[in-house]
């Protein structure tokens, strides 16, 4: 009866190892992550990139809706293709990022939760800082859980990928940065795409 | 000097358009920069890697075109040179 209780015990323990949601970071040593921005106003159409992508999130691919975590991408890293808007861009007339170094968005819940195979889509509400300004925003995210395969992309590494791809606006007006002006030049709705894969090494 | 300041103005003319145009025409401002996609081959993600190099834009051609406007127009503070005893 002893062996039999220690033997539950056991694979109970085992089992909530496997089921335990993995962490994963975003800090990515082949610097592919990257948040692409877009305004479309009617005198100019920007485009730019981030690639100074930060932070963790803990997510269980038996369970996605339990997702946390937080992506910070470093306002510093933000490029334009062009010199003087750069410096515009980053100065403190706009992003400021002396003052306001880091874009983050904080996980609180997760909704609509579809799952196939590997990929899951859901709706995630969180917590959008820039600027230093905090807004609860709903963002649509396509994820995809790659098991093992850490090691294609990091030889030396054994673990699994999480990638994680959004498209959403958010609008600067809301966030303090020269609400309703320049809008012939720099829209108010800024479109941002993420691309990005969190490693999870074992 | 009004000829030579004239010639000039139009061999700037043609190096400043033809350096905008040959270097791609660009509409929108001066990049020192372009980008160019990548693809992770395992996580099929893409980003824009940046590569420098110098493409004019409308901000050039302009400001190109504007110092060919005063080489052109100063031109006009030279006075016509006269051969003595034509008037």
């Amino acid at each position: 009866m002893k062996k039999l209780t220690w033997l539950l015990v056991l694979s109970s323990l085992s089992l909530t190892v496997l089921a335990a949601p993995l962490t994963f970071d975003f800090k990515d040593p082949k610097t592919v992550n990257n948040v692409v921005f877009k305004t479309d106003a009617p005198l100019e159409s920007i485009n730019g990139t981030a690639t100074g992508i930060s932070g963790a999130v803990t997510f269980d691919p038996a369970d996605p809706a339990s997702m946390k975590g937080k992506i910070v991408v470093d306002a510093t890293s933000l490029h334009v293709p062009n010199p003087t808007m750069q410096k515009h861009l980053q100065s403190d007339k706009w992003l400021d990022t002396t003052q306001f170094p880091d874009i983050t968005f904080e996980v609180a819940s997760v909704d609509n939760v579809k799952t196939t195979d590997n990929k899951t889509t859901a709706d995630i509400t969180g917590t959008m800082t820039i600027h230093g300004v905090s807004n609860k925003i709903t963002v649509p995210v396509k994820l995809t859980y790659l098991k093992d395969k850490l090691k294609d992309r990091l030889p030396n590494l054994q673990g699994d990928l999480l990638v994680v791809r959004a498209t959403f606006i958010v609008k600067r007006g809301d966030y303090g940065i020269n609400k309703g002006t320049f809008e012939d030049k720099v829209s108010d709705e800024i479109e941002l795409t993420l691309s990005l894969a969190g490693q999870s090494p074992r | 000097m009004r000829t030579t300041l004239r010639v000039a103005a139009l061999l700037l003319a043609l190096v400043i358009i033809a350096f905008w145009f040959f270097g791609g025409a660009n509409h929108g401002w001066t990049k020192t920069s372009v980008a160019h996609k990548q693809k992770d081959p395992v996580t099929e993600l893409e980003v824009d890697v940046y590569e420098s190099r110098f493409v004019p834009g409308i901000d050039f051609l302009g400001g190109g075109l504007a110092v060919v406007a005063l080489v052109a127009g100063s031109s006009f503070l030279f006075r016509k040179q006269t051969i003595p005893g034509t008037h």
